[in-house]
């Protein structure tokens, strides 16, 4: 039996009141440990945003269209990784990979058909993406504006967290310090624009799911939070409205009491840190708000059913740890991208968890169990001290410029990777109850690759290029490059440049001329 | 991970990073006289990745180089990449162990065949 956690800390064989030595505040009180507002569940159920999108606009609105009409609240939008790389469709090193993991994007014409149907001041959406955040802002903004939406009430999540990719998923484009500036300029056309969507969702999930530790995935999410915060400090943005736009995102694994405890101790944590270190003062600043994804690296190809129960189990342990939203993958994503079924079952889960299991009914449920109380308390030291350690580089961006959050990394990743190997870390039907023969992909229906949404998306964008104003498209770029070369906002120049018919990748191409595309480093 | 898993291994691997495409990759695999080309696609395009690949390769005369795939490949996408001339595939669940098997046996046949061709 291991006697230690998923982070490998030594266990006792039960907790008692002596191991309690921080008495937790009310839920909604500072320093949230408890959650970050005093009804939590009991005024509404967290949100329920499954992650969709493939092919051109018409397959992902329809996938959209049959999870809202299945009482999801909201969409979460995910783009083609060419999308994701601010690249064109009929960039050549884009096509195969168009509208195949989400929907290509490739002018403002594309967002407005997302959203034909969907008036932003309606549904709150949100968007993946990272190295072109601020061009897929401006198309957003611009969409928002055109269909008339009231600004003030426009809602939803930009991901626009660039240092993420740098360490675990490799979606960069512009280097490190050029990524700031992207982000910042976002982050302030949000505020300005639209003050009640969240321009920024730090990504800590990204960092669990290439292999890091619950504590790793604490203290790297909070250490890219502090980096933020402080570039838009240095702008002269005020702390406390700046912390009350910021949210996040954590991994909830099916390991249930220690994620609870990774939500607890990552709100406590972050919210002494925004007032003690960052100068924050209205506690409504200082507030972690959490997305938890559920499922991934964890969702098994061996007897996929069996994902549907790791899911349900993460998406309560989500739950205990007091997410304000959650996705839950696709039991077939080992495979490919959730087939409809597979994403109906997922949005089934969270509705059994907030309909059914009566968990939503008081606040914290594990406050004060001594165990979970001394669990969150150990992972809050411990994320605490690597905080400090980051700290001790000269913060996030020098950690990921000298290689320190992928090597640490990586060697958690190995290191679990060995564990299951060799069979001390347990996973059914990988390395324990396999069934062997077993061949399932006959009674799964997975998602079908179309290919006829590629051809008329090179189709539209062909037109597109036919049909638009060239020198207006090239004066457009210019003012992008001009605001680029200064401290102008590039919000408003990108609005100009993709209503005169600038593509996404032109308009990337423009920041990367300025700002140089990023290398990857390697750790030998 | 792999990398790391490899190299315990005695292999001498030289990793050019993600998001390479099919040209930079046989660039580098000429140039650095690798043995062996193993690409890790997790996007689920590895058949249309791979034969880039194999096209870039080619075109370079450098087809006698054995390529493996691993990543997020579905059982219907097998058949396709052993017809193009895919080496070995490692679809996701496979250990690391038997990648390094599959890398073995790999080289071994190849090792094979050049000697049957002198």
């Amino acid at each position: 039996m291991d006697t230690r956690t998923e982070s490998g800390i030594p266990l006792a064989e039960s907790y008692g009141p002596g191991d309690v030595t921080v008495a937790p505040e009310a839920p909604g009180e500072f320093p949230f440990t408890r959650g970050v507002h005093h009804e939590m569940y009991r005024s509404r159920p967290w949100r329920m945003r499954q992650y969709a999108g493939y092919g051109g606009a018409e397959e992902t609105v329809s996938r959209w269209q049959t999870l809202i009409r299945e009482g999801q609240n909201g969409i979460s939008c995910a783009f083609d990784l060419p999308t994701q790389l601010g690249m064109d469709s009929d960039d050549p090193e884009s096509l195969p990979e168009v509208g195949r993991l989400g929907v290509a994007v490739d002018t403002l014409g594309d967002m407005e058909a997302l959203f034909a149907q969907l008036p932003l001041d309606r549904v709150a959406a949100t968007f993946n993406i990272n190295a072109p955040s601020v061009i897929i802002y401006a198309l957003f903004l611009a969409t928002a504006r055109r269909q008339g939406a009231d600004l003030s009430r426009v809602t939803g999540t930009l991901s626009n967290d660039p240092l993420v990719e740098f360490v675990a998923r490799g979606l960069w484009r512009v280097p490190p310090r050029a990524a700031l500036r992207l982000f910042a300029d976002t982050f302030e056309a949000g505020l300005r624009n639209t003050p009640n969507f969240y321009p920024v969702n730090i990504r800590g999930c990204l960092f669990y799911e290439a292999g890091a530790s619950d504590i790793q995935e604490i203290a790297f999410v909070l250490s890219c939070a502090k980096e933020y915060a402080r570039t838009l400090i240095a702008r002269g943005l005020d702390v406390n409205v700046v912390g009350k736009r910021l949210s996040f995102m954590m991994f909830a694994d099916h390991n249930l009491l220690e994620q609870a405890a990774k939500f607890r101790a990552a709100r406590r944590l972050w919210a002494q840190i925004c007032k003690d270190e960052l100068g924050a003062t209205d506690p409504s600043a200082m507030k972690f708000r959490v997305t938890a994804p559920v499922g991934s690296y964890n969702f098994r190809v061996q007897q996929p059913e069996l994902n549907i129960i790791r899911g349900a189990y993460g998406a309560l342990a989500a739950v205990l740890g007091g997410c304000q939203a959650m996705l839950v993958a696709g039991y077939d994503e080992a495979y490919d991208i959730p087939s409809e079924h597979a994403a109906l079952l997922a949005l089934r889960t969270q509705q059994i968890l907030a309909e059914e299991t009566g968990v939503t009914k008081t606040v914290d449920p594990l406050g004060g169990s001594y165990y979970v109380e001394w669990l969150t308390a150990q992972l809050e030291e411990q994320a605490r001290e690597l905080v400090a350690r980051i700290d001790g580089m000269g913060g996030m961006v020098a950690a990921i410029e000298a290689g320190f959050p992928q090597r640490a990394i990586a060697d958690t990743a190995f290191a679990t990777e060995l564990a299951v190997e060799s069979g001390e870390k347990r996973v059914v039907g990988v390395n324990c109850y396999r069934l062997d023969g077993d061949d399932p992909t006959g009674r799964m229906p997975l998602h079908e690759v179309d290919d006829s949404a590629r051809v008329r998306q090179l189709d539209a964008i062909a037109r597109h290029r036919a049909t638009r104003d060239g020198a207006a498209v090239t004066a457009a770029l210019e003012r992008v490059a001009q605001a680029a070369a200064g401290d102008d906002n590039l919000v408003e120049p990108l609005i100009d440049a993709a209503q005169s018919g600038a593509t996404i990748g032109e308009m990337m191409q423009v920041l990367v001329d300025r700002f140089g595309e990023y290398r990857e480093q390697f750790a030998t | 991970m792999l990398l790391r898993a490899l190299r315990d291994a005695g292999f001498e691997v030289i990793y050019t990073g993600r998001r390479q495409s099919a040209a930079q990759i046989a660039d580098a695999a000429i140039q650095e006289g690798v043995d062996l080309i193993g690409l890790s696609i997790l996007s689920g395009s590895n058949v249309e990745l791979s034969r880039r690949l194999l096209d870039e390769l080619a075109s370079r005369d450098a087809s006698d180089i054995p390529v493996v795939v691993g990543g997020t490949i579905r059982a219907d996408d097998q058949p396709q990449l052993e017809a193009m001339g895919i080496a070995g595939t490692f679809p996701i669940g496979t250990t690391l162990q038997g990648c390094i098997d599959g890398i073995d046996a790999v080289l071994a046949r190849t090792r094979e065949d050049a000697g049957a061709h002198l």
